[in-house]
């Protein structure tokens, strides 16, 4: 295993998250098992002061595990490449990482994605004196549970697996997937200008569902937010997609090259932090308001909460909608401007 | 919606130590209005002290509710009630101050979570001390007040938020005929206030005065309204 002072951070902060995510399940297990409201018996006494304790132990988890996630990014972006031989960005720290980094990534994705849903249904939860999704709310951190640590252990692996004595040929990789290389991958099969096309139609719908959502009466308002979090979802994929097929190679100043981590460089101003961090914004967000709906049908005492979340839900996700627009359209613009073409 | 403090069939058991449960309030209904002085009497052990901590939430009714303003306080989470009791003032029956304070510091203490300049929290402090009668003992920590001023000091502590309910567990009982006086007349503010001040005692001193606007009797753990 290589021992760096960022892959330390990162197992340490991991193996912390992990430690006291396992606390809060336990808790949680108990809770969704036992928890009586109204009641006055000890054993219901006891759970109330176990859920706040879970809620500080989780919260607390989360915090290190979103660090972890941030920082484990930083390293695999910034610092790991001067330790693998041939690595110019994360993606050849990944192909030293082995099959296994890239799962961590998506597990890490869904591992905090779900600890952010857990969050926002926890802070529902606790903003009513009667908690009145305690069993909700624990049966949520049940679900999460497995995808977080899964989510640490594919990260531990891959750093066990990394390999920092065999050359790799990093980006040569990508290069060699835009002419249709064996690592080609089915992003990079459709042709750019259809996923241009896509991610400007949802680019178009995301605004308008939007709008609408906030001049619809109440009833209808709740649905189009619905729709407007399958829109962002969708939306998500195709911006993600559009990303690196067409807009990056602006911000690199070549014709065509699709890394996904070579954003995240020093040399580009790490100008992929603030736009993956727009995605993962409205990826988490659109994908709490479909749990949010189904908590107002469900708790009548929590509809006007839930309703001011999903506002401020949409809200979050026009906003990191809006920076990814910015961060993303201007430099084609201004490329255009400048040179009088388009690239590609 | 209903303004002041309701119980419903409420009753209290508490383990009494061996190893069973004694019920010490018995399907307690009554409701206390703002504006008004509710003293309970009751001969020792039957339950005065127990009705305050659970009408403050301190403890949890183990059947029935209390309900405050309309809200079923008693069956809050611990961080609600904590934030609810932030408008109660409880004048416990022993003092309980913090020694190592002064007594004007010990005063002070409720207003810490509303915030507010030092100065403006300082002279809100030394008005209720003023109005006990024990504005010369602030700078005296707590460890140097007898009984009577300590007494008469966590009533200045449970008042000084203007709370909008007021509980006093035998707020007389350490007070000369004065100090007895000044309680009721802090007591008798209050009221004026439109707070809900529930106070129990078995000092005849209340009982037969003209405070109270209703009266109440704890026998074994029953709650009688008295004419």
């Amino acid at each position: 295993m290589t021992v760096h002072p960022w892959v330390v951070s990162v197992a340490v902060l991991d193996m912390v998250g992990a430690v006291f995510l396992a606390c809060g399940t336990w808790s949680a297990l108990r809770l969704q098992a036992e928890w009586s409201p109204m009641s006055a018996s000890p054993t219901q006494i006891h759970l109330e002061v176990l859920s706040e304790t879970l809620s500080i132990q989780v919260r607390f988890a989360a915090g290190c595990l979103f660090l972890s996630t941030f920082l484990a990014a930083l390293a695999v972006a910034w610092f790991l490449p001067d330790i693998v031989p041939g690595a110019m960005c994360g993606t050849g720290v990944l192909q030293a990482a082995g099959p296994e980094a890239k799962r961590a990534v998506a597990m890490r994705l869904f591992g905090c994605t779900g600890l952010y849903i857990w969050l926002v249904v926890d802070r529902l939860n606790r903003s009513r004196p009667e908690a009145p999704i305690t069993v909700l709310s624990a049966r949520t951190l049940l679900a999460v549970f497995p995808l977080a640590v899964l989510g640490v252990v594919s990260t531990t692996t891959s750093v066990a697996a990394l390999d920092v004595q065999k050359p790799v040929d990093c980006c040569a990789a990508v290069y060699a997937a835009a002419g249709g290389g064996v690592a080609a991958g089915w992003i990079s099969r459709i042709p750019g200008s259809v996923w241009t096309v896509v991610f400007f139609i949802f680019s178009g719908l995301l605004p308008a569902l939007f709008l609408m959502t906030r001049f619809a009466r109440e009833r209808f308002a709740e649905r189009l937010a619905v729709f407007l979090a399958g829109a962002g979802l969708l939306w998500t994929g195709a911006a993600a997609a559009a990303l690196l097929e067409v807009f990056a190679a602006y911000h690199y100043g070549v014709l065509h090259h699709d890394c996904a981590w070579c954003l995240l460089l020093p040399e580009h101003r790490g100008v992929g932090f603030p736009i993956y961090a727009a995605l993962l914004v409205v990826f988490a967000e659109s994908t709490c308001i479909p749990v949010l709906s189904g908590i107002r049908r469900r708790e009548p005492s929590l509809v006007d909460a839930v309703g001011a979340r999903m506002r401020s839900a949409s809200i979050r996700i026009m906003t990191a909608f809006g920076l990814f627009q910015v961060l993303v359209l201007v430099p084609p613009v201004v490329w255009r401007i400048r040179f009088g073409v388009w690239m590609g | 919606m209903k303004k002041g403090l309701r119980c419903e069939d409420m009753g209290l058991e508490l383990p009494d130590g061996r190893g069973h449960e004694r019920m010490v309030l018995r399907n307690v209904t009554a409701v206390f209005p703002p504006g008004r002085i509710a003293l309970v009497a009751g001969d020792t052990g039957a339950g005065k002290t127990s009705l305050i901590h659970v009408l403050a939430c301190l403890i949890r009714p183990t059947q029935g509710r209390v309900i405050a303003d309309d809200r079923p306080v008693s069956a809050w989470t611990s961080p609600h009630q904590d934030r609810w009791r932030r408008g109660v003032g409880i004048a416990f029956q022993h003092p309980r101050l913090l020694e190592r304070l002064t007594a004007l510091e010990n005063v002070m203490l409720p207003l810490v979570p509303f915030g507010g300049r030092p100065d403006d929290l300082r002279q809100r402090a030394v008005e209720s001390m003023e109005r006990l009668g024990i504005a010369h003992l602030r700078s005296d920590t707590a460890l140097a007040l007898s009984g009577g001023e300590a007494q008469r000091t966590a009533l200045a502590r449970a008042l000084v938020a203007s709370p909008r309910f007021v509980f006093a567990d035998e707020p007389t009982s350490h007070q000369d005929s004065d100090g007895a006086d000044l309680v009721k007349k802090a007591l008798g503010a209050c009221r004026r206030e439109h707070a809900v001040v529930v106070v129990t005692t078995h000092d005849s001193r209340l009982l037969d005065s003209t405070l109270p606007d209703n009266r109440y009797r704890l026998v074994s753990g029953r709650l009688e309204a008295l004419p």
